[in-house]
């Protein structure tokens, strides 16, 4: 066989490799939109329809103007709006909050030495398998204690701290050379200065990466919204579609579909406006 | 007025004891290039000066203050390390500019600095780039130039040249000789290269296990080791160390097997001070039989066994050697060192000074 047959043959070879691969990867995707699609197009019907099983694979148009309708804050309509900012608000603040605290803890662990240190790191190890679906109770004793129950405050506080996101700050952090270090100390930055002029701007694609997963672990919270939160006025998107759910032949199918095509947007779109940076924080380090 | 003194420091970790008693003292706008094994302390010395780390005992003073316990910002010392340690997000200038932004001086002023510093270490273009976009040697000229931005009152280098390949590291190391005269801050610098400290030195300090085993200018150090272990490090191929005898006459011998009398020592003899031929007067014969020739360019590394039975090395000019059979070589009496076999401590002669 000359070099050029064998050069044709394995480009075959690349082409068909890649056809199959595209067709798992087309497979798969399908996999995961059709039930997203089934629930598009439920949300066009009227709810008769759906009760009856009656749906197909193809949206009914003029169905479309329940989106308008569900999002309007007109009187004795759904307050989905409402729920949706709350929601986004409460995920942001989870995020956002388990960013710091981890970032502070990390810090802490990875760089000071303090009596009990390892005793520490092993307590916020071991956090994790205490999520809180787990420590449920204590923690609403806890948060009534403080008279947090039906406030934001209450919403948000219990599940700002993370080990995981601890662990891998601390990960990051233990990689920084002491050299580094000890560069900045006589370059006489403290540990304020230090963290901020130096260990932020290096974990910036960590912290965007970590931002996306917690931004959508905020926003599927349940359990805990339902239990801490019985003021309508704190339900969360979650809490509210599962509300809409009354007896089976009272519930609006639509509206409920409707609601749920809606509450998949803002986590979709965080994902997408950090995918670069996401992608770049797993695959990449500044270092 | 006193530069950098050092006063009986020693550190241990745990129960190791890395440096057992320094004493030093560096004048204004001298650099002192301490010169050791790896593992010796010479990056723990320096890391006590900067106050990275704490002495369990002894004293260090600047300029007369003692700066034993004061906090690394507060000792207005500079330090240039070994891998650089660079900010990777920073620019070159922040960089540069960092530990004056910390120190809150006028924007204009860190401006003409860094400027300053970035023309007389050439990385003026340089200064928009990020550090992963330059060569490990603007790399290093960036570390040097962080430490030039701050004029402080002491430089310490931590073997700053080790990562850089050896053409680099020649003019390199020029450069930073000169830009330490230009600007005349005391230094301490550290390496294992012998060569570098040679050059670069006013003084050197060696140090063996912890200890400072000779301190004084190069070519002294060079000219009369104070004891074996200096005499192995200083000299390039290394100083042939062979047991032998000092009888009564004050004539050195080497050692055959049979007991000789008089003073048992051990003979030291630089590469480059054997010439060929019988000694003429007093000078040491040396019978040896080479058998590998290292050419260095100017001239060739024999190396080989003498008529003992000992290791040796001869350098020498080139030309054509009857590889495998004996020739005559000599060193006269006044190149040779005499150490003790005991403690390995000089004991003489005087040697030659200074050459
Ligand atoms: N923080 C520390 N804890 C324990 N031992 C240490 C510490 N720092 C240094 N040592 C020990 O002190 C000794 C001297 O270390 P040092 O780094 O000063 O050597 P060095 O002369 O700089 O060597 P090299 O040429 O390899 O850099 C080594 O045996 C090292 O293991
Ligand atoms: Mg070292």
């Amino acid at each position: 066989m000359t070099g050029a047959d064998l050069r044709a043959r394995l480009r075959g070879n690349l082409v068909a490799g890649n056809l199959v691969a595209h067709a798992v990867l087309l497979m798969g995707t399908a996999l995961f939109l059709l039930p997203i699609w089934l629930v598009f197009v439920g949300s066009t019907l009227d709810s008769g329809a759906i009760n009856r099983g009656d749906i197909g694979l193809l949206p009914r148009l003029e169905g479309l103007a329940i989106y308008p309708r569900l999002l309007s804050p007109a009187p004795g309509g759904v307050p989905v709006w409402r729920m949706l900012a709350l929601s986004f608000a409460m995920a942001l603040a989870i995020a956002a909050g388990k960013i710091a605290v981890s970032l502070l803890s990390a810090y802490a662990v990875a760089f000071f030495r303090f009596p009990g240190r390892m005793l520490c790191f092993w307590l916020l190890f071991i956090t994790l398998m205490l999520p809180v679906e787990v420590r449920i109770i204590p923690t609403f004793a806890v948060v009534a204690d403080f008279g947090m129950v039906n406030t934001f405050a209450g919403l948000v506080l219990p599940l700002t701290a993370s080990a995981t996101a601890t662990l891998l700050f601390r990960q990051a952090f233990v990689l920084v050379p002491d050299e580094l270090v000890e560069a900045a100390r006589m370059d006489g930055a403290g540990p304020w200065r230090f963290l901020r002029d130096v260990l932020i701007p290096l974990s910036r694609t960590n912290m965007a990466a970590l931002f996306v997963i917690l931004f959508v672990y905020g926003w599927n919270q349940y359990l805990w919204p339902l239990v801490v939160a019985t003021d309508p006025r704190l339900d969360t998107i979650t809490v509210g579609i599962v509300r809409m759910i009354g007896p089976e032949s009272r519930t609006a199918w639509n509206e409920v579909m409707a609601t749920a095509i809606l509450a998949m947007l803002p986590p979709t779109l965080v994902v997408l406006a950090m995918l670069r940076w996401f992608v770049k924080g797993l695959t990449e380090s500044e270092r | 007025m006193a530069g950098l003194v050092l006063d009986q420091v020693r550190k241990s970790f745990g129960r190791t004891e890395v440096l057992r008693g320094i004493d030093l003292d560096v004048a204004p706008g001298e650099m002192v290039v301490v010169v050791g094994a790896s593992g010796c302390g010479k990056s723990t010395l320096l890391r006590l000066v900067a106050g990275l780390e704490q002495p369990s005992s002894g004293r260090i003073m600047l300029d007369g203050e003692d700066i034993t316990a004061r906090d690394p910002a507060a000792r207005d010392i500079a330090m240039v390390f070994q891998h650089y340690a660079l900010y990777p997000h920073m620019s070159v200038f922040d960089n540069m500019a960092y530990g004056l932004k910390v120190r809150r001086l006028p924007r204009a002023e860190i401006a003409a600095r860094v400027e300053e510093a970035a023309q007389m270490l050439h990385i003026s273009p340089l200064l928009g780039r990020k550090p992963r976009e330059l060569s490990g040697g603007q790399r290093q000229r960036v570390a040097i130039g962080r430490a030039v931005v701050r004029k402080p009152r002491l430089f310490l280098f931590d073997e700053p040249l080790s990562s850089l390949d050896a053409r680099l590291r020649t003019s390199m190391r020029a450069e930073i000789k000169r830009l330490q005269r230009r600007l005349g801050v005391t230094s301490l610098y550290v390496t294992h290269d012998q060569h570098e400290a040679m050059s670069l030195g006013d003084r050197i300090l060696v140090l063996n296990e912890g200890r400072p085993a000779q301190l004084g200018p190069p070519m002294e150090i060079y000219a009369r080791p104070a004891d074996t272990a200096v005499a192995e490090l200083i000299g390039d191929p290394p100083m042939n160390l062979l047991p032998g005898w000092l009888d009564a006459n004050g004539r050195v011998r080497l050692e055959t097997g049979d007991a000789g009398n008089g003073r048992s020592v051990l003979v030291g003899i630089r590469p480059e001070d054997v010439a060929g031929g019988r000694p003429d007067g007093d000078g040491l014969a040396l019978g040896f039989t080479p058998d590998t020739v290292e050419p260095m360019g100017a001239e060739v590394l024999l190396v080989g066994r003498l008529e003992t039975g000992a290791a040796f090395s001869v350098r020498t000019l080139p030309a054509s050697f009857a590889l495998g059979s004996r020739l005559d070589f000599h060193c006269p009496a006044q190149r040779l060192h005499l150490f003790d076999p005991g403690s390995g401590q000089r004991i003489g002669p005087a040697g030659p000074a200074a050459r």
